[in-house]
């Protein structure tokens, strides 16, 4: 029975959406459950907010999955439609909505988290509702913002060129287009809320504004490495059109301009955040050795992250390591979070360490060696290659 | 064949490859291949699924590297292709997964601002003719939609050689004619050299010249689709004289056991020449066959 059960559950999620639940409950519910006590209370109430966000997204994107089994179902006429469409519900609301409502029930400890823990089943509910319906709609909508205009398209450089074969959010945008104007306004809107956020004095804002931070490092990690998965997941085609594609020059050149090309937006988005995280915890702290720290946490973040898009670049084409490498993308934006929640005081000051200290070496040790190492190998791989889309 | 030589022959072959062998971890996938294919020629490779046409198109545009042998395209080495070559190059690959997020007619303008000579009354005549949306994204097109799509994309800059891996596999029928019908047309108006693979037979009688055959790594027919029937013949053999066959015969390509102990041999000569003497006195008679009679005992 159970064995059906998570057969069952294996199928209509998907390994992706599954590698992507256990990431966000493992982090979500970890953190909550261990911080839940009155010694670190923003360190908490941070916890909650990042598990209330990401349970609104986890919401979003399993809705999503459901519509999309919904409009199967229907186009193979299955005779028992009905029946397997109640069955993936219940499922569905099982996983995604009562278990962490009870987990957040048990450990939740005195009035105010109890309430909190009201707040991730709220919107996890809202986030089902809302994928039900203009989700699509939505989609398109985006699609159409990033569609640079096709009068832009004459002259790009190679690196532009494998942008455009990336996806749209990769993709060159002309300064001219409605596309960078509605951008520009929307990250003009995101710092205005940044910038009202950013009290250093009030404690809740200063785990506001981290979270905020936070979340968006993490979207826009995941919504720019939807298209990266997706390129490498064609990669034999897209490769094959881009070898025999004029206008790249050299293998040399073409070489670089694939690093560039992957490695250039998604690197300058993170480095933006982190930079501004680095900020945050320099206006809250005002010391320059935790800044210092926080930089070099930083750096290691921006390794992290570009190893993991060299590994998806060159890894092997068989579909476990594909799955490994996708599994890679997805963990990175994780190892963002101590680095960004080093600007909640109550968790990093110096009296309250505690087992934390050891944690954080740890931790340092960690993330300093493995992409470090990961971003030697893939650069070493690809660079043994005569030509970067010419498979050994 | 010196590399000089595979080179320097581009006026007759636009692609050539001589001694390519390629495998996969431990399995051999092919094995000292020879091909060239003739200027103006539309070349059909057919084999079963998995013989191994896709990986030996890839190797001879320089896509895939071979462990051994080399291969040139329209003169140059097919690993290090220039601009300008690839200029005259078409590829039509078995699935189409650049650029899905654009629009049609958004990528097609793309692609064609890297072309010098790109036709754009071609695309628009084309998508008119296949009723393909432009400002529908290549993601939402059905499959046969998208291999019409990869196929203009291919003929639009109007290419000395284009290679197609199996581009008509997803079609239905009616499709599948007509797609192959606007190929022959467009290489008999222009004389452009086409090399297509496919594993449907009745593909390679419609348009082919040419045909190759590749079976257990290795090209085992390989003839101008004319002189197919003069050169490959069938011989049954009765219990008897199958017992008194010695060991292989001269040009044979491969023996099947009959029931009640017969042999059915394929055998193949040069064009003009006699078949083996051998065959009269053990009582056997070639009998022609067609095409997809050939490639069934061959490949069997």
């Amino acid at each position: 029975m159970i064995r059906a059960a998570l057969r069952e559950l294996r199928a209509l999620l998907g390994f992706d959406l599954q590698v992507l639940l256990i990431s966000i409950y493992v982090f979500g519910l970890g953190p909550a459950l261990v911080v839940n006590s009155s010694e670190f209370p923003s360190g908490a109430t941070a916890a909650q907010i990042i598990w209330t966000f990401w349970a609104f997204v986890i919401a979003l994107l399993t809705g999503n999955g459901f519509n999309r089994l919904r409009t199967d179902v229907r186009t193979l006429c299955l005779p028992n439609s009905r029946a397997i469409l109640l069955r993936a519900y219940a499922w569905l609301a099982g996983v995604v909505v009562c278990v962490p409502w009870v987990l957040f029930a048990v450990s939740a400890r005195g009035p105010t988290l109890s309430l909190w823990s009201l707040c991730p089943a709220l919107s996890l509910v809202l986030g089902l509702v809302v994928s039900m319906g203009p989700l699509r709609a939505g989609r398109r909508g985006t699609r159409a913002l990033v569609t640079p205009d096709p009068h832009h398209y004459l002259a790009r450089s190679p690196s532009q060129i494998i942008r455009m074969y990336i996806g749209a959010t990769f993709a060159p945008m002309p300064l001219r287009s409605r596309a960078f104007a509605l951008l520009a306004g929307l990250i003009l809107i995101w710092a205005l809320i940044l910038a009202l956020l950013w009290a250093p004095s009030s404690s809740t804002s200063r785990v506001l504004a981290t979270t905020y931070l936070y979340g968006t490092a993490v979207g826009g990690w995941f919504v720019l490495m939807r298209d990266l998965t997706q390129f490498v997941a064609h990669r034999s085609e897209i490769y094959a059109e881009l070898a025999l594609l004029p206008g790249l020059g050299t293998a040399r050149a073409q070489r670089s301009a694939l690093y560039r090309a992957a490695l250039g937006v998604p690197m300058g988005a993170l480095s933006v955040i982190l930079v501004l995280g680095a900020l945050l915890a320099q206006t809250i702290f005002k010391s320059p050795t935790r800044t210092l720290w926080q930089a070099v946490g930083s750096m290691v973040m921006l390794v992290a992250g570009a190893s993991a898009i060299c590994r998806c670049l060159v890894a092997d084409t068989r579909s476990a390591t594909i799955r490994g490498t996708l599994l890679m993308l997805v963990a990175t934006p994780w190892t963002v979070a101590p680095v960004l929640l080093i600007a909640v005081p109550e968790m990093w000051s110096e009296n309250n360490l505690g087992w934390l200290s050891h944690i954080r070496l740890e931790l340092l040790c960690a993330v300093v060696a493995a992409p470090l190492t990961g971003l030697w190998l893939s650069y070493r791989t690809i660079n043994r290659r005569m030509h970067p889309f010419i498979y050994p | 064949m010196t590399t000089d030589m595979l080179f320097n022959s581009v006026d007759r072959f636009p692609l050539i490859c001589a001694g390519i062998s390629k495998r996969y971890g431990e399995n051999w996938v092919l094995r000292d291949i020879d091909l060239s294919i003739p200027r103006g020629s539309i070349y059909g490779l057919v084999g079963r699924n998995g013989a191994g046409k896709s990986t030996l198109m890839r190797v001879l545009l320089g896509l895939l590297s071979a462990d051994s042998g080399s291969a040139g395209v329209l003169g140059e080495p097919a690993l290090a292709l220039g601009d300008a070559t690839k200029a005259r190059l078409g590829y039509v690959p078995q699935q189409f997964g650049a650029l899905g997020w654009m629009k049609v007619g958004d990528m097609l303008a793309f692609v064609g601002a890297r072309y010098p000579h790109w036709d754009s009354d071609f695309v628009r005549r084309s998508l008119e003719r296949w009723s393909i949306v432009p400002s529908r994204t290549l993601a939402e097109l059905s499959t046969g939609e998208q291999q019409y799509v990869a196929l203009i994309r291919a003929l639009a800059p109007r290419p000395e050689l284009l290679v197609l891996d199996e581009p008509a596999a997803a079609l239905d029928p009616v499709a599948r004619r007509e797609l192959l019908r606007e190929l022959a047309t467009r290489a008999g108006e222009s004389g452009m050299t086409v090399l297509f693979s496919t594993h449907i037979v009745s593909d390679l009688e419609r348009v082919a010249s040419h045909v190759a055959c590749l079976h257990r790594q290795h090209i085992v027919i390989n003839a101008p689709m004319d002189d197919l029937k003069e050169t490959h013949a069938r011989v049954r053999l009765g219990a008897e004289a199958a017992a008194r066959v010695p060991g292989r015969l001269p040009g044979e390509l491969s023996r099947h056991r009959r029931d009640g102990g017969g042999l059915s041999l394929i055998l193949t000569r040069e064009a003009g020449a006699e078949w083996p003497s051998g065959i009269e006195a053990l009582g056997g008679q070639p009998d022609s066959m067609d095409l997809e009679e050939l490639f069934i005992e061959v490949t069997t």
